[in-house]
């Protein structure tokens, strides 16, 4: 069956937005996020009917962000244990050339899935606090403190102007 | 990064200029996977508006639902007793999971995030795993333990231990009077197939392959539907193989035994026609009786879903009328649409408890911050039986007389995959007593092919699920200490020259 015109510009338009926030929820895994985005489209794909006329990039960025916190895909696709936090890779998944690159993906590795869904939706796709609580289907109070814990453990100051801070974690580096 | 706004050209420029490789023909292939599960979940979204529209439930809303608990922490699901810790969602013992009681965990989230009657209604799974719930489950740890020792395959002494690896057993246990589930087996992986029934996962998509034809165990509703429509247990019906409707020539209803008392041939009473399973007076009663009767009687007794062969059909919803025959052909009396282990355990409870129904259901309590939030209420003893206690002491009568297993109503079913009636699929035993109700399913894991045990003999149900059946349903009255009541005699109410039958 042939897609309506209107969904593959809705594809051409929105998937490498939505590639690039699911390459943050991974950590960086291309791969995953690849599988993670072409699940949503697909799920895009077979709701367009009902969601052509709604704002149908926020149904497929809920559904990426959705997938990415199943832990049973997780464990369906790995046949692995979760744990909180995605281990460590020996590969750079970003490529060879982007030593600098390296430093984000490493941190973001460090949160939990939940904590780079917040990230992701609040700073990436530029969401508010109440818009990421309705995403996730999770308090506004949740959404803070993880946020709160998320900033912490990347070291960055949760003042937006980050001024005050920044001085005293110059000096603090990321490493491991 | 020291600041959010250098926070945010970070994570710009980390994936700017990255690969991409996603083909439409990736997301139509995609999309074709997602459809296979997808059918019912729409199913599901026209049940919701039927259901709207009757005014018993709400809108689903997903925008935003109430919250409950601003709290954030690990919840944690504990057996029934609200001690023993079932599964903890804090990272370190999530492996738990992936044990025979991971499926519970999957049905409790389906029946808190799904459900008409609960506070965490349209709430994720997520919210849900990191709420700091306190979730007491229907589950009794004696009870899951005895039944997981008699289908679990990696449990030595099990009756599952040492078969071949491609024999699958499902089964449950329920509460008669409450619907409380307490004990279920759906397989030994937890975050794998559901061959015990079916949930709805978090995006929405029925998971589970819980559905098995289930033969002759049907007959019991197919009984019951004659017995309240005012036939005789006593009531004589041909048992020969001969025309009847829908079935002539060389489409006649056969039989694979003979009737006890009339072993030539002739006329067979309907109570021994149901204790030896006789295909031929059972269809004869089904197209008496009317086949959407049988079906009324089966979802008043607690057979939410049965499968025909176009698909998934919620009984719950639907009039009787309007499925039969366009779904359901005639020979559902003898049990050739899939159903699952746990309504057949549900509906054995509601005639366990006098023709009580009650709703199977996983979540008995759930609690946040000490605060009790949900708690399941029993059926009201006022609403009215699906029976009268006089047929109802009929039916227990008719299916304890065989004695398959002594002061218990039992039914065995056989399902063929194929013509030959000597090679099973499926295998049931199916049963209660008055203060426990259970089925068990024997079949394959994957394909449709005969079963047969270490021994390389056909499975039958009165075979393998019977001895399940009964270890299960004995060993968990001892453990927790309960003392079922004697059966009431029959009472042998109705006509004994009923339309359809052989005049006595």
């Amino acid at each position: 069956m042939a897609e309506p015109d209107d969904f593959s510009a809705f594809v051409s338009s929105s998937s490498y937005r939505l590639f690039r926030a699911a390459t943050l929820l991974t950590g960086g895994d291309l791969a995953t996020a690849e599988d993670l985005v072409a699940d949503a489209l697909a799920r895009v794909y077979l709701a367009w009917p009902r969601i052509r006329s709604e704002d149908a990039f926020a149904y497929a960025r809920r559904v990426v962000v959705n997938l990415h916190l199943d832990w049973r895909r997780l464990l369906r696709r790995r046949g692995e244990t979760l744990t909180d936090s995605v281990p460590e890779r020996s590969t750079n998944d970003f490529g060879h050339d982007v030593v600098q690159r390296e430093s984000v993906a490493r941190s973001l590795r460090r949160l939990t899935r939940r904590e780079r869904a917040v990230v992701v939706l609040r700073y990436f796709l530029d969401l508010s606090e109440e818009a990421t609580a309705a995403e996730l289907g999770v308090a506004v109070g949740t959404v803070k403190s993880t946020n709160a814990r998320a900033l912490a453990k990347l070291r960055v100051s949760p003042d937006l102007t980050g001024s005050a801070r920044a001085a005293v974690t110059t000096t603090t580096p990321i490493g491991d | 990064m020291k600041t959010i706004e250098e926070l945010r050209r970070a994570l710009e420029d980390e994936t700017s200029g990255l690969p991409m490789n996603i083909s439409t023909e990736r997301i139509r292939r995609r999309a074709r996977a997602v459809r296979r599960g997808r059918v019912v979940a729409v199913a599901a979204g026209a049940l919701a508006v039927l259901l709207t529209v009757a005014g018993i439930i709400g809108l689903p809303h997903r925008a935003s639902p109430p919250v409950l608990s601003t709290q954030v922490g690990p919840t944690t699901i504990y057996y029934r007793d609200g001690t023993t810790v079932l599964a903890r969602f804090d990272g370190s013992e999530r492996s738990q999971l992936s044990w025979p009681v991971g499926l519970v965990v999957n049905h409790v989230l389906d029946e808190l995030s799904h459900s008409a009657g609960s506070p965490l209604r349209g709430h994720s799974w997520e919210s849900i795993r990191n709420g700091a719930f306190a979730i007491t489950t229907t589950i009794d740890p004696a009870a899951q333990q005895v039944l997981e020792q008699s289908a679990d395959p990696t449990i030595d002494g099990s009756a599952m231990h040492g078969q071949p690896t491609t024999l699958q057993a499902a089964g449950a246990v329920v509460e008669p009077g409450t619907g409380r589930v307490l004990a279920y087996f759906g397989g030994r992986d937890g975050q794998g197939a559901d061959y015990a029934s079916t949930y709805v996962d978090e995006d929405g998509t029925s998971v589970g392959f819980g559905g098995h034809p289930p033969g002759s165990t049907f007959m019991a509703y197919t009984l019951a539907a004659a017995l309240k429509a005012g036939y005789s247990l006593k009531s004589q019906w041909q048992w020969t193989p001969h025309d009847q409707v829908g079935r002539t020539g060389p489409y006649q209803i056969r039989n694979t035994s003979i009737c006890p008392s009339s072993p030539s041939g002739g006329s067979c009473s309907l109570l021994d026609s149901v204790a030896v399973s006789l295909n031929v007076p059972l269809y004869g009663v089904t197209v008496s009786v009317g086949p959407a009767r049988v079906v009324d009687m089966a979802r008043q007794a607690g057979i939410d879903t049965m499968w025909s062969d176009r698909g998934r059909v919620d009984l719950r919803t639907v009039d009787p009328n309007s499925v039969v025959p366009s779904q359901f052909d005639t020979v559902l009396g003898l049990g050739q649409y899939p159903v699952t282990v746990l309504d057949q355990a549900n509906a054995m409870a509601t005639f366990a408890a006098g023709g009580l129904r009650a709703t199977a259901h996983f979540v008995q309590r759930v609690t946040s911050g000490g605060r009790v939030v949900y708690s399941d209420t029993p059926p009201d003893p006022g609403q009215p039986r699906v029976l009268s206690a006089d047929a109802l002491a009929d039916l227990t009568y008719a299916l304890s007389k065989t004695g398959v297993v002594p002061g218990m109503a039992v039914k065995t079913g056989n399902w063929s995959a194929t013509n030959d009636s000597t090679q099973n699929s499926h295998a049931w035993s199916i049963g209660y007593t008055s203060a426990l109700a259970a089925a068990i399913w024997v079949g394959n894991g994957r394909d449709e092919r005969p079963i047969h045990d270490r021994n390389n003999a056909t499975i039958w149900g009165s075979g393998l699920p019977t001895q399940m059946l009964r270890r299960v349903v004995t060993d968990t009255q001892t453990r927790l200490g309960l003392r079922p009541a004697a059966f009431p005699p029959p009472a042998f109410v109705g006509d004994v020259n009923p339309p359809g039958s052989t005049p006595s």
